[in-house]
């Protein structure tokens, strides 16, 4: 009764008795949701506490028991969890004794310390017999362990670790035998630590804990699985170069990969601000096999495409082009002309110059070749930007005995292989007596060159 | 400076402990003979630079950034029980007179202490001042005298009676990084940072007058920084580690020829220490890896994982059979 004028205490109490008397259960969901603020320990001046009590938000009753099983979980107010966390502190600081440094007492040399006493020693322990070592019985009587091929992984452990943030796991095997499947393994890792080495400290686990057959490390991937332990196939296997801390699944299933599995080996990286399943970005990850056969496919494409292009300059040689080149005449001189170039005829067109010089020495008239006197066209020499080609042509005689004129011509280097390449592809195309003549005659001359210089050995 | 001798065991079970300390803020206990990790002790925000064992077995010392923390090796509790404070910079080096009567330090703020651990009473208290930063303190088997090297090079020897001090400099500008006195009081070893081991035979002692230094030898014992030096429970053999990434075990008869512990993986070996009948050495190294040796063979028989980041510092404790 003497509580009644303490208001703290007062509402406390009449929240409970809410709470404990409403058969419905109303009173306790609505209370619950409100934000009231917890009294600390220290709003309660007038009562002992129990230090002992350490739920800082249980009702202070000993009527009402608070399970909340209406769906609506309880949300531990802020202020308890700190309330909490200070009080471990307290007691964790209270069991460690601290001794502060105290400069020594002035006067030392007057008290008696015989805490400095010479200790005489002992010589004659010299020729003892040499002490027999526990460590030493120890590791002969253990022979050496067969050294768990997971053991490095061991280190990854979050367990072991103090105040090094950690991602906790569940793993379902699946590779072990059925019954012991339904058994998950609780993993703790360090969330520095790559899926590779979370794979590894998972089989660490399960050969130390359930003594099961393993393989090698890279013949394991982990999944997403569903809380039951079943495996989520839709989406491949985590990435093992990925770090731990990006994933946000709890559940995990360790599967042995199959030969399919690891020949796709697509696989899954999660971004930073994963909230599961909707939230997947999927990167691409060629195998290597994949890379190079699409490599292999480029190629494949360039040559046919090269070949397309050959088949194209071919059917538009008959095509009727110009281009600007230079004739060299007798003297030497060039002057520009128009080099009109078609199935039928080629005609050369003199382009109208200003200078005096030119108009002196260039070639005034225009011509026309029909492609029938055109015998042939190459390629004289190549310098660094012009090229010099021939165009060799059957004069207008009466004569019966054929004779060739050529005419010179200087181009840019690509202009002049162009127009080396059209002339050719019509002259194959035709196939005009003069042009396999001319080919006939060049063979008996090459061929009597060689015949006259070896005559002359 | 070891402190386990027969007939002294209390209320710690007579298990082998092994600890390790280092980079990672944690100190972890080890299984010896199977290489288990069997409790791992909190050391906030601070780097392991020294461990040393209570003469009692009871608890731990580790020497660490400002302070000395001491933690009870029974028990589940992985806080320390005893944080002694009041320092400034590293404290490096750390150790306990053999009944456990003092403690003693040595740091960074170029001076060495007795910490007074009976209760109520400062008369042990004591502080040794010297110029340049210390980074390693032994105590003479005969309890009496602190042997004290610093980053300049001078050894001190300071007779707790008198306070009276001597000092030597084995060789200039080489920091002094780790010395031992064998448990015989019979030799003095200082490793420096050139690599280089000076052995001293000791003489006197045992009266009131201070030990003499007898220069004996100079080994060229490393390639590099020489970290640690310790001899061996029967006084047989000196293990040196180092920089160059081993650890070479010497006969204290003529100290020659001597065993190399070397492998691959293992980078600086920052701390070594022995089985009771010198068979076998255990080393700390910065791969985060702690290993046991055989010492005739130089094979790898032990190994214990799970630092994280290098160890710096290694207690070993091995148990007589009777």
């Amino acid at each position: 009764m003497a509580l009644y004028d303490n208001k703290h205490w007062l509402l406390s109490h009449i929240r409970h008795s809410f709470i404990f008397s409403d058969e419905s259960g109303f009173s306790e969901m609505v209370m619950m949701d409100e934000d009231l603020r917890v009294p600390s320990m220290k709003a309660y001046p007038d009562l002992d506490q129990d230090e002992e009590d350490e739920d800082g938000d249980a009702p202070r009753s000993l009527d009402v028991n608070c399970d909340l099983d209406f769906g609506a979980h309880r949300r531990r107010v802020n202020t308890a969890q700190k309330l909490e966390k200070m009080d471990l502190e307290r007691k964790r600081i209270a069991k460690m004794t601290s001794i502060k440094w105290e400069d020594p007492l002035p006067n030392v040399a007057e008290v008696p310390s015989n805490a400095f006493e010479r200790k005489v020693l002992d010589n004659a322990k010299k020729d003892k017999v040499k002490r027999t070592s526990t460590l030493s019985a120890q590791l002969k009587d253990c022979p050496v362990l067969l050294k768990n091929p997971f053991f490095d992984y061991s280190k990854f452990d979050g367990n072991a670790q103090v105040g090094v943030p950690v991602k906790r796991y569940i793993i379902f095997l699946t590779m072990l035998p059925e019954r012991e499947r339904n058994y998950p393994l609780h993993v703790t890792i360090v969330n520095t630590a790559k899926v590779k080495e979370l794979v590894g400290l998972v089989l660490w686990k399960c050969s130390e804990e359930r003594n099961a057959q393993l393989e090698d490390e890279s013949a394991y991937a982990l999944h997403i699985a569903e809380d039951d332990g079943e495996v989520d196939w839709d989406f491949p296997c985590l990435d093992e170069k990925e770090v731990v801390s990006k994933f946000g699944f709890n559940y995990l299933a360790l599967v042995q990969k199959t030969e399919v599995l690891k020949s796709r080996a697509q696989t899954v990286s999660m971004p930073l601000s994963s909230l599961g399943w909707s939230a997947l970005a999927e990167r691409d990850e060629k195998e290597i096999e994949g890379a190079e056969e699409s490599a292999l496919q480029q190629q494949a494409m360039k040559e046919a495409e090269m070949r397309m292009k050959g088949h194209m300059t071919a059917m538009e040689a008959p095509l009727y082009q110009s281009f600007q080149v230079y004739i060299l005449n007798r003297v030497r001189v060039r002057s520009a002309v128009h080099l009109g170039i078609s199935g039928e005829k080629i005609e050369i067109d003199p382009v109208v110059q200003h200078k005096a010089t030119s108009q002196l020495w260039g070639k005034r008239k225009a011509a026309t070749y029909d492609i029938t006197r055109i015998a042939a066209c190459e390629l004289v020499n190549q310098r660094s930007s012009k090229s010099h080609f021939r165009l060799v042509h059957q004069s207008l005689t009466e004569d019966p005995t054929t004779t060739f004129k050529t005419l010179e011509f200087e181009a840019e280097n690509f202009v002049a292989q162009e127009i080396v390449q059209k002339i050719n592809h019509i002259l194959e195309l035709r196939a005009t007596p003069v042009w396999k003549e001319y080919l006939v005659t060049k063979e008996r001359k090459s061929t009597r060159r060689r015949s006259f210089s070896f005559s002359l050995k | 400076m070891i402190g386990g001798e027969e007939g002294c065991v209390g209320d710690s079970s007579e298990t082998v402990i092994l600890a390790t300390g280092g980079y990672d803020h944690t100190i972890k206990l080890w299984q010896a003979h199977t290489g288990n990790c069997q409790r791992t002790l909190q050391n906030p925000e601070s780097q392991v630079n020294a461990l040393e064992i209570t003469p009692d077995r009871q608890r731990i010392a580790a020497a660490g950034y400002q302070h000395v923390r001491i933690y009870d090796i029974n028990g589940s509790i992985n806080t320390a029980a005893v944080n002694c404070e009041g320092l400034t910079k590293n404290v490096t080096s750390v150790g306990f007179q053999e009944d456990g009567k003092w403690m003693y330090t040595g740091g960074e703020d170029c001076s060495a202490r007795i910490w007074d651990l009976r209760k109520g009473s400062m008369q042990c208290q004591r502080i040794f001042q010297v110029s340049a930063p210390v980074n390693c303190v032994c105590l003479h088997p005969n309890q009496a005298e602190l042997i004290v090297g610093d980053q300049s090079g001078i050894i001190h020897i300071w007779d707790l009676k008198t306070d009276h001090n001597e000092q030597l400099i084995p060789e200039t500008d080489a920091a002094i990084l780790s010395m031992a006195v064998d448990p015989l009081g019979s030799f003095l070893a200082a490793v420096n940072n050139k690599g280089r081991c000076f052995i001293w035979e000791l003489g006197g002692g045992t009266t009131e007058e201070p030990t003499r230094l007898i220069p004996k030898h100079k080994l060229e014992a490393h390639k590099r920084h020489a970290l640690k030096c310790r001899f061996s429970p029967d006084s047989q053999m000196l293990v040196t580690t180092s920089a160059d990434q081993t650890a070479k075990i010497w006969g204290t008869e003529k100290f020659e020829n001597p065993q190399e512990l070397t492998c691959d993986a293992q980078r600086w070996v920052w701390d070594a220490a022995f089985s009771l009948d010198s068979q076998y050495v255990v080393t700390a190294s910065s791969d985060g890896v702690a290993r046991l040796w055989d010492v005739a063979e130089g094979s790898i028989k032990r190994e214990y994982t799970g630092h994280q980041k290098a160890i710096t510092a290694l207690a070993l404790e091995d148990v007589a059979r009777d």
